[in-house]
């Protein structure tokens, strides 16, 4: 994950529930109403990379009011993340029954790169094993549909351009392309990828060109 | 009675004149002592181009160079440089070499064919009989042979510019580190001059357009500090796929990294640091690994990558 990753930045940009734990003057406007201060106990949603940093800047005092503030009051983080929806026991529950028919696409089109993030910075070890156990059974499908492609060699070139992800066999088209729905950012890149490689592969072995 | 004589047999079937085999013959590890000028020398005899070897083989060198070992090595760093994160040292006494010959290859394939046009040109004035003793498949072969190993060479470069393109911050982190090592070692001459010339231009251009209207404390390009670094670091922990071939003189006793098990197999140690686990590679087989536990093996040329 890169400075320059544009899939990193835009997992980033996802919100996070998060609680204030200070009264902060000026910060109004990410309540959408500027000009006034922020309440302790205002919950709103912040956007990740705005979230993580305040909630782990605790102890460091502000430049300008540092004489203001209380030397207890500085022990206290800005505010609080709490879990997003993404990682509630709700999905956890639904991730733990079925890993392949979930559609992890409407839960969070950055799942995995977010739930990687929000591991490291609480050490969620059984966020991590619940995760890397979804992230291998959805594997599995993933390398099933990614293989299974028409090996008749007429329809190998009809499919060269990999703007359509999907099968072209009909029956097949139904399956994968529902399936495909249901995939991440992630898995969608993995996809891609020995989509490809099958392929190719198929292609050089099949047709002489 | 059974007398073991293969020893014997070893020392009577190596010739006395042989190469030394025992000498620095590492693919991956450029002959550092030696110059350019005398593996120049000392590659000339060695070389598949000329047909007859004109020196007696008493005064043959000891460092065992051949177009084909180079062929072979150079093969071998590509497929490493191609599938290996991080920017791995440029062989320059392998590239010199293989430049060269190329260079020389061109030359005697015009002469050839300015051979065969003269040929030709005879023939036609004469009679339209077949040439049997001038056939064009060597020349064709010689050709073919030369597109091959300049694809290679092409293929290699292109490679490696492209991860300059990616770690160029990173490059300049190691560039003022000085304790670091050296960036000559790591880039040829032409890849340093395009080294600088883009990372001032991409500098130029980010300069130009967002950074000068950023505030003074943000405008670094390189800014470590901030909650990512800017500077991308290759993925030490990229998971690769290795072969492990062994030490190259295949002198499987001598390695001091080699130990071995109760089946009389050879392997080779390493430890993954984050899981704290000793893996056991052993020879001849195949393992996907991470990176940056393999490294050493690799740039002693004990493992390579597929």
């Amino acid at each position: 994950m890169g400075y320059y990753d544009i899939d990193d930045m835009l997992t980033e940009g996802s919100e996070v529930p998060c609680k204030f734990l200070q009264d902060i003057p000026g910060l109004g406007y990410l309540e959408n109403n500027p000009g006034k201060p922020i309440k302790a106990n205002a919950k709103l949603m912040l956007p990740y990379w705005l979230a993580h940093i305040l909630a782990a800047i605790d102890s460091i005092p502000l430049s300008e009011d540092s004489m203001a503030v209380d030397e207890e009051e500085e022990a206290v983080p800005f505010l609080e993340m709490s879990t997003p929806e993404s990682f509630s026991q709700r999905v956890i529950n639904a991730i733990k029954t079925d890993p392949k028919s979930l559609d992890l696409h409407s839960i969070n089109p950055h799942f995995y790169e977010l739930a990687i993030k929000w591991c490291a910075i609480y050490s969620a070890k059984d966020l991590a094993k619940v995760v890397s156990d979804l992230l291998l059974q959805r594997s599995q499908d993933i390398n099933n549909f990614a293989y299974s492609m028409s090996t008749t060699n007429k329809n190998i070139d009809s499919i060269g351009s990999m703007s359509n992800n999907t099968d072209i066999k009909p029956h097949n088209l139904l399956a994968s392309s529902s399936f495909l729905m249901t995939l991440d950012e992630l898995e969608k890149q993995i996809y891609r990828t020995s989509h490809e490689s099958y392929k190719d592969s198929k292609r050089w072995m099949f047709q002489n060109k | 009675m059974d007398v073991d004589i293969e020893d014997i047999l070893a020392e009577l079937n190596t010739d006395s004149t042989a190469v030394d085999y025992s000498g620095n013959n590492n693919p991956l590890s450029d002959i550092a002592n030696t110059n350019v000028s005398t593996l120049y020398n000392s590659s000339y005899p060695d070389d598949k181009n000329i047909p007859t070897n004109k020196n007696p083989p008493g005064v043959r060198s000891n460092t065992k160079i051949s177009a084909e070992q180079d062929y072979s090595s150079l093969m071998t760093l590509w497929r490493n440089e191609r599938c290996s994160p991080e920017l791995l040292p440029y062989p320059h006494h392998l590239m010199s070499r293989m430049l060269m010959r190329i260079q020389d290859q061109l030359e005697r394939l015009e002469i050839i064919s300015m051979d065969f046009m003269g040929q030709n040109s005879n023939t036609i004035d004469n009679s339209n009989k077949p040439i049997n003793n001038n056939n064009m498949l060597p020349l064709l072969c010689m050709e073919a042979e030369l597109e091959r190993i300049k694809f290679i060479i092409r293929s290699y470069i292109r490679c490696r510019l492209s991860k300059i393109d990616k770690f160029s911050l990173y490059l300049r982190q190691i560039e003022q580190d000085s304790n670091l090592k050296s960036l000559d070692d790591l880039l040829s001459k032409d890849e340093m001059i395009y080294y600088q010339r883009h990372s001032e231009m991409i500098l130029k251009l980010f300069n130009d357009t967002t950074l000068k209207h950023l505030p003074p404390e943000l405008q670094a390009i390189n800014d470590t500090t901030g909650t990512i670094s800017m500077i991308d670091e290759p993925d030490w922990n990229k998971f690769v796929f290795i072969k492990v071939i062994g030490p190259n003189d295949k002198m499987l006793n001598s390695d001091p990294l080699l130990k071995k098990d109760s089946n009389n197999k050879f392997f080779y140690e390493v430890i993954i640091p984050e899981l704290e686990e000793d893996v056991e590679l052993f020879i001849d087989s195949i393992y996907v690994m991470r990176y940056n536990v393999i490294k050493n093996l690799l740039l002693d040329g004990k493992v390579i990558l597929i």
